[in-house]
């Protein structure tokens, strides 16, 4: 679980999302009229690929306009209030470049130029605090064309902290990193969340146990959960089993339940699954985990706006 | 934090993200090899020892116009779609830096990259001038450069809109296509067409200037939102595509091809026919300082009226004689007259100034790029000039005299002896 920081000490922020839509040209359907408030805290948007959890973030970021509905930042709308919007947010995409020739220093240099902060001193001294924070000091002289994936993770978390947002959005921050810098991320946005309201977008598991107050989860551009971590363990809760089996048997049961893990041991499997009633002796009632209940939540058949 | 609002000055910003662009562009290996390769481009055009100084600015000008036009083309067209290669776009546009201010400050910094390759290639052709003779006239480079530097201007501009709206650098390169048209097109097309002559110079920096704020209010619209285009892009697109329009309108209705061939005073300085015996054709044209000038101011003297042009190297050297001629014949009343034959107006004056030459060289306004060589002035025509050099010398009374064609007009002693032999008959 998350380690729990102070209170948010000045994030009044609220983002409203009414009825938001998003179709491209192309005639791919990004949200499907989505209503969902966000607050304090880390807020995590949950989904695989392609579930509008990018989609959602550019809106909010202001990188794309929404085909209808309204999105409020501090009660700037998205379409309108774009600069006001960007002067309160830092985003780090999931995808993005850097300029390689550039040293770690001189991208965030850049960076703060672009967020209007035109006094070289404070300019100097944001930079500086932010190359500490990320652990980034030894390599700011060095060209960020040469950095590993989390060094540039680093650099784009840095870059998106710059203005001292309220607003934090991180798409995917730990997809592609190995595990060592995936924990010093999480541990970044762990530390950070008490400052301001961050909405990370993930499709690991991982992610939300180590960082999130609350959780989104889409599938197909619709919210098919919102609600806390407890929240979402509880949507499981009781549904959750483990049947002994042989390889024989395993695609009989595939077939029957939705399968969430397995384990061998020896020449046996035990089978982890997720079903409203207990279907027979074999099976064991055991602790749910959120990877249970997401699985039980994007489960196929089930409508949006639980 | 300290922020600012898009209402704020630009210019802090502006010259801070420019220096970001040139930062970034320095590093590239690309640009540090463009550097060397203009500079070597500059040995190769810019020197001959028998050539003056101005001949070694005008075809490191020309050859800068014409190939350095297409590399900014191509150099701009990716500076444009740089966010989108390098996958920055999205960092970028998510800050609040107004659009028109990124937009610019990108076309700055790759304009100066531009500006400093070349600069070395005017290097390279100083250097290589430098080997083949003394450097006297030094500044002649300096109009030169700006003349190439404003035509860069435009073909990056051009390219930079393109580009920038259309998101892809090919959308930018097509600016490379005009240039090949009129390049093949040189003998159709009429002059106003060519940026690089220097009676157009002004129309094409009002016309890039006018293309480049219409590209910084067109880019991104969108992502204002409700805030409109700073004031100085609202303003500066309409103003300078209005004095671009009049720009052109006076070089088009000043008298430049195919237009010249309707203007009556060109008309009958064309009409005129000179033979040897008979008198001279006279002509009211513009000399070195802009002064129009013509045969009639020079009653009484001996004329040396000579047509060359800087697209001729030979003819060039033709200018230092006649230099020579009015410093010892002048006092007894000897008068030399250089007539440019080029399209460009302003080669004149570069000649002029760049050779210290003491006597009038006017432009044929009239001259155009046909591929023969009686069609190519009304002077020309009037002349019945068919090969450049020739120096037609008169008595005082301008009846022409002498005709001497090619190597005769500026080596061995053809033009010595015609000179003191056409003063000994009329001595002053």
């Amino acid at each position: 679980m998350k380690p729990r920081t102070a209170c948010a000490w000045r994030s009044q922020l609220k983002v409203e999302i009414q009825k938001l839509r998003k179709e491209y040209d192309n005639g791919v359907v990004g949200l499907q009229c989505m209503d969902l408030t966000i607050t304090d805290g880390v807020f995590a948007l949950l989904g695989p690929n392609g579930a509008g959890k990018s989609t959602l973030m550019s809106i909010l970021a202001t990188l794309i306009d929404p085909t209808e509905g309204t999105a409020l930042i501090d009660g700037h709308d998205v379409r309108h209030d774009k600069d006001a919007i960007r002067q309160l947010l830092g985003y780090l995409p999931q995808d993005f470049g850097l300029y390689p020739v550039l040293s770690a220093y001189e991208t965030l240099d850049y960076m703060a130029l672009l967020c209007n902060m035109h006094d070289p001193a404070v300019r100097q001294k944001r930079i500086e605090e932010l190359l500490a924070r990320m652990n980034l000091t030894d390599v700011r002289e060095r060209a960020v064309g040469g950095f590993s994936g989390g060094m540039r993770q680093r650099v784009g978390l840095a870059q998106a902290l710059l203005n001292s947002p309220r607003l934090l959005i991180v798409d995917e921050p730990t997809a592609g990193l190995d595990p060592e810098e995936r924990i010093r991320v999480r541990s970044l946005l762990a530390e950070l969340g008490g400052e301001r309201v961050i909405l990370l977008s993930t499709h690991l598991i991982e992610d939300v146990e180590a960082v999130a107050d609350r959780v989104a989860i889409l599938h197909k551009g619709e919210l098919r959960f919102v609600g806390d971590v407890a929240g979402m363990l509880e949507e499981v809760r009781g549904k959750v089993w483990q049947i002994d089996a042989t390889p024989e048997e395993l695609p009989g049961l595939r077939g029957k339940y939705l399968e969430t893990g397995m384990l061998r041991e020896g020449g046996r499997l035990h089978i982890r699954v997720v079903a409203a009633e207990r279907d027979g002796e074999r099976f064991r009632a055991v602790e749910p985990t959120l990877e249970d209940a997401y699985i039980w939540l994007m489960r196929e058949g089930v409508d949006g706006d639980q | 934090m300290a922020t600012s609002s898009a209402a704020a000055s630009p210019v802090a910003p502006i010259f801070a993200l420019t220096r970001v662009e040139w930062r970034i562009g320095r590093r590239s290996p690309v640009f540090r090899l463009a550097l060397v390769a203009a500079f070597v481009f500059g040995l190769s055009v810019g020197g001959d020892p028998s050539h003056g100084v101005a001949l070694s600015a005008f075809a490191t000008a020309e050859a800068a116009c014409q190939y350095m036009g297409f590399i900014a083309v191509v150099w701009m067209a990716l500076a444009a779609v740089r966010e989108t290669t390098l996958r920055t776009d999205i960092l970028v546009f998510s800050k609040p830096q107004p659009s028109e201010w990124l937009a610019l400050s990108k076309f700055i910094g790759a304009y100066i990259q531009l500006l400093a390759m070349l600069l070395a290639m005017f290097a390279g052709g100083i250097a290589s001038r430098s080997f083949a003779g003394p450097m006297t006239g030094l500044e002649a480079y300096l109009p030169q450069y700006f003349r190439a530097a404003a035509v860069l201007l435009f073909t990056s501009a051009a390219s930079y809109m393109l580009a920038l709206l259309f998101d892809s650098a090919l959308a930018g390169a097509t600016i490379g296509l005009y240039w090949l048209l009129i390049a093949a097109g040189k003998a159709f097309l009429g002059k106003y067409y060519f940026p690089m002559y220097s009676q157009n110079l002004t129309a094409y920096l009002c016309l890039s200037l006018a293309l480049l704020f219409t590209t910084l209010y067109f880019y991104r619209r969108a992502r204002r939102g409700s805030r409109p285009a700073s004031p100085w892009v609202r303003a500066g697109a309409p103003l300078f595509a209005l004095l671009a329009a009049w720009q052109f309108w006076l070089v088009i209705m000043t008298g430049h091809d195919p237009d010249v061939h309707e203007n009556q005073g060109m008309i009958r300085m064309t009409e005129q026919d000179t033979t040897e015996g008979g008198r001279a054709a006279g002509f009211m044209l513009p000399d070195q300082r802009g002064k129009l000038t013509g045969l009639a101011q020079f009653d009484g003297k001996i004329l040396v009226i000579a047509l060359w042009s800087p697209r001729d190297p030979d003819s060039v050297l033709l200018l230092d004689r006649l230099n020579d001629v009015a410093a010892k014949l002048g006092p007894a009343g000897v008068q030399p007259i250089a007539v440019t034959i080029c399209e460009d107006v302003g080669a004149s004056s570069l000649f002029a100034f760049g050779e210290r030459l003491n006597y009038p060289v006017v432009a044929d306004w009239g001259t155009f790029n046909a591929p023969k060589g009686s069609e190519l002035s009304p002077i020309a025509d009037a002349y019945r000039c068919n090969a450049l050099p020739t120096v037609y010398i008169t008595d005082r009374r301008r009846n022409v005299k002498t005709t001497l064609v090619g190597i005769d007009s500026y080596e061995r002693d053809s033009l010595t002896n015609a000179l003191q032999q056409r003063l000994a008959e009329e001595p002053r």
